[in-house]
Formats: C-alpha cells, structure tokens, sequence
C-alpha cells in the first residue's frame, strides 16, 4: 500500500464525491461530524455504540439525498447531519420511551426533517426483518433491487455496472428478482 | 375507466411508480383518491410499500457497512502511512552518528591534551646548522624589504612591559631551552601548555611562497596559548620583528571545533610587513564557519624567539624554532 498526501476536500468537493457514488466522501462527512454527533448521543442517554449507529445513518442520509438529488446545500454538511443525527436519537429515544431534555434546537430539527411514507415505514421492526430476510435472494437480485430501489438508478445506469446486455434485461430481471422477493418475504 | 377509477393493482408499473413518486402531481392525487375507495389496490399498495421499503432498509445497511469499511480502511492508511521501524532505523543512526561525533571529538581533543609537549622538529631542522645564538642571522641572509636582517634590538613600551609578568616569557624561553632546540614550547603557568599548536618557520627568504608554506606543512608544533594566556604574552613585550616569517597556523583547544578540518586542509597564506613590531599574515583559512573567515592574522613578537598571532578574537602564541 502506497502513502499518499491527502487533502482534506471542500464541502463541494465532497457532495460531489457522494453524487458520483464516491464512498470516501462518506469518510470525511463522517470525521467531521463524529465529536458533534457523539456528543449530543452520549448527553442525551445514549452509549458510543448508539451515537456511532446513529451518526452512520445520518450519513448515509446524506448520501441517499445527495444521490436523490433532494439534498440543498444551504448549510454546512455537518450542520446537516448533526440535524439528522438528532432526529434519528429522538426518534429512538421516542420509541425506548426515555426522558429526553428538552432541546427547542432539537425539536425544530425534527420538524424539519419531513418523512415520506416510506421513511416512516422503514422505522418498523418488521421492515428490519424483512430487509435480513433479503439475504436469502442472493446475487444478482439483492444488488439488482437495492441499486434500483434504494440507489434509485436507472436501467441503463444497472445494465452497465452489473454487465447486463442493455435495460431491457434489467427490467426482466428486475421482474423476476422481485417475484422471489415476495416469495421470501411470503414464507418469512 | 376514468384516471381516477383506474385499479392500479393491475398496473405494476404505475404501482410503483406512485410509490416512488414518480407520477405528476395530478396523477399521483387520482391514485390515493382512488385507494380510499379500493381496498384491494390499497391492499397492492401497502404490498408493494413493504417490499420496496425492505429493500430500502438493506440498501442503508449495506451502505452502512460500506461506510464501516471505508472507515476501518481509511484508519489502516493512516497506520500504514507511519513507517515506524523506518523512523525508528533512521532516529538509531542519527543517534548513534552523534554519539560517534562526541566521542571523536573528546578523543581528539583528549588526545592533544595528552600529546607531548615538546615535539620533534622537523628533519631538516634536526639536521640544521649548530645552533647559534639567537641573534646569530640565517644560514641563507636574504634581506627582507622593510625589515633589517639581524636587527635584535627590542622596543617594549614601558607601559606594557611594567605591567606584564616578563617571568611569563622568561619561563617559556627557560623550558624551551631545557628542552633542546628539537621544539619549543610557549609555558602557560610554568608548565608546557599543548592545547593548540602552530608550526613558525622563520627565515624563508629566497624561497617562493608555496614552496615555503609546503616545507611548513608538518613542521614542529609548538604550543598554544589559551586565549587570556595569550593576551598575557602578548603584553609582556613586542618585540621588534627581526625578519620576515612565514607561519602556518593549526588551531587546537581554543577553537576545537574547526581545529579538524583547519588541520587537514594548510592554509594558503602569504605575509607582509605591517610594521616594524608586526607582520600581517594573511591565512585563507579553509573554514565554513563565518568566524575567521576574511579575518587577517595579526602577528606580533612577543620575545626574539616567539611570536603571538592573533586571529578575531583569539590569540595563539607559538615559539620560532631555533636553528642550529
């Protein structure tokens, strides 16, 4: 392995990685949101394990609006996802029914983070279960589903980095991956 | 069937499409309106919203994993990037390069301390005429310009010689002489003093320059007056110079650290007279430091046989062999 001079990136730099798919964006929102984030977790009931957890996912967040286009940078990044973070813990908090200090900040960031149907969905346990349960489809399929419906790329976006002839085969795929999706799900 | 009517249950694609919100805004409004009614497209809906969302969910575990890796990665780049047994090898040279330095250097400076004082004199000088009186002109008189040949008197200004100590310079005359002719020795205290050392050929008129500097190089080496000592010896008397001298000039104790590399390297040098007590040598001293560098030797008789050169701040006495 070779040693290399790194240069921390700009923020715009970074969403850019993130929008060409670059993980190591991921990496330095990550450093640069850890002491924030962990100390608003570890303030408000929660151990290193929770604030990581919760810091990861708002992350990933990031990463799913910046991929979806949704995410405006009007803010500083850390700003955002210390945003997240919060409302990821409350949300958390909420559910475990813990006392939480009241934190107006907080709750303003809460109500700003809007959530889809689906994001509200997605807190579900049996959604959780569902989602190990898709292990079982092996590959192609789970990558096939989760870069269509999670990454939300196009079929010739999926024919090119899965090999496929053209998005014709995607879409046939697609359709028989998702097939033996609620077949799993059926018998789960 | 209107648009609102429609049973997006029979459509997959438009099912989906309205989950993934897709669809206008007007088209996406006549679907829920439509589920409100339809309880089988909800029930397709609600469906399909759960396996889509399962895949979202493992779509964020995997890139929580992702980012997991990366991060683990991204630490291994830092470790790597410190070569430790690198650093460690180079900090063990470079310490082990200074121990060497410092013990060199106490070895040569506690070999000069330990040197003879009196040294053998060069062959051609052991091998000389008899020795003469101190007044006795050279073997080969060749006149100087501006000096008088055998001209022995002294001029000690009243002022110096009622302050200096003239046993200091009768001490260093007396030793040499109890010593011989083979070398000379300037005495700080009564005692030889071989911190540093000088060679002084006097008398080289009739021979070019170089090949006098050349003859000098390896000649007797005489001692060295630490600086104080040398001020002393200086104001115990200038003499008149006599003749011409050419000296080569080997710094010991007092200026240790360049003592090396002056010692390796002869100085290239020329002499003029300055006046009738003093010759100016001129030493191109072969030193990186900035301390003598430019700097013009001042050279002085202190007794008929010694002389007392001073280079910046630092004077060296050294004793002009006789000769036989």
């Amino acid at each position: 392995m070779t040693a290399e001079i790194h240069f921390l990136p700009t923020e715009g730099a970074i969403l850019a990685m993130l929008q060409q798919g670059d993980e190591r964006g991921l990496v330095h929102v990550y450093k640069q949101s850890r002491g924030a984030v962990h100390g608003y977790v570890l303030r408000n009931n929660g151990t290193p394990d929770d604030a990581e957890d919760v810091l990861q996912e708002a992350v990933v967040v990031l990463w799913e609006r910046v991929r979806a286009g949704t995410y405006e940078h009007t803010a500083k990044v850390e700003t955002f996802i210390v945003a997240v973070a919060k409302n990821i813990w409350l949300r958390r908090l909420s559910r475990k029914r813990r006392e939480i200090p009241g934190d107006p900040v907080v709750m303003d960031a809460v109500q700003d983070e809007g959530s889809t149907p689906l994001e509200e969905l997605m807190q579900d346990e049996e959604t959780a279960h569902l989602a190990a349960s898709l292990d079982k489809l092996g590959e192609p399929c789970r990558t096939l589903l989760v870069l269509y419906y999670y990454e939300e790329r196009s079929m010739e976006e999926i024919a090119r980095l899965m090999g496929f002839a053209n998005a014709d085969t995607v879409k046939s795929k697609k359709y028989q991956c998702k097939k033996t999706l609620e077949k799993v799900f059926a018998h789960s | 069937m209107s648009e609102t009517e429609r049973h997006i249950a029979d459509d997959p694609e438009a099912l989906e499409a309205f989950l993934l919100g897709r669809l206008g805004k007007s088209e996406s409004d006549g679907v829920a309106s439509h589920l409100r009614t339809c309880r089988r497209c909800f029930e397709a809906v609600e469906s399909e919203r759960r396996l889509i969302a399962a895949i979202r969910r493992s779509g964020r575990d995997g890139m929580k994993a992702k980012l997991s890796s990366a991060l683990s990665t991204s630490d291994a780049d830092v470790r790597v990037t410190v070569p430790w047994p690198r650093i460690l090898a180079v900090a063990a040279t470079i310490v082990l390069l200074i121990g060497l330095g410092i013990t060199g250097r106490w070895l040569s400076i506690h070999h000069a301390e330990q040197e003879p004082t009196f040294q053998q004199p060069p062959q051609a000088l052991r091998n000389g005429p008899a020795p003469s009186t101190q007044s006795q002109p050279p073997e080969t008189p060749a006149p100087a310009p501006q000096i008088t040949e055998g001209a022995h008197e002294r001029s000690l200004t009243p002022e110096i010689s009622s302050e200096a100590p003239s046993g200091v310079a009768k001490g260093k005359v007396a030793l040499q002489q109890e010593s011989g002719r083979q070398a000379n020795a300037i005495v700080q205290g009564g005692r030889p003093e071989s911190a540093g050392q000088q060679i002084a050929e006097p008398e080289r008129r009739g021979e070019s320059f170089d090949n006098a500097r050349r003859k000098d190089q390896g000649r007797a080496i005489n001692g060295l007056l630490r600086d104080e000592e040398a001020k002393k010896a200086v104001a115990s008397g200038v003499a008149v110079a006599k003749r011409p001298v050419l000296v080569s000039l080997q710094f010991g104790a007092p200026v240790a650290a360049h003592a090396n590399a002056f010692l390796k390297s002869a100085p290239a040098m020329k002499s003029e007279s300055l006046d009738t007590n003093a010759l100016r040598i001129t030493v191109l001293l072969p030193l990186r430091d900035s301390i003598f560098r430019g700097i013009t030797p001042v050279v002085r008789w202190v007794t008929d046989d010694s002389l007392a050169v001073t280079v910046g701040d630092t004077t060296i006495g050294y004793q002009i062999p006789s000769q036989r």
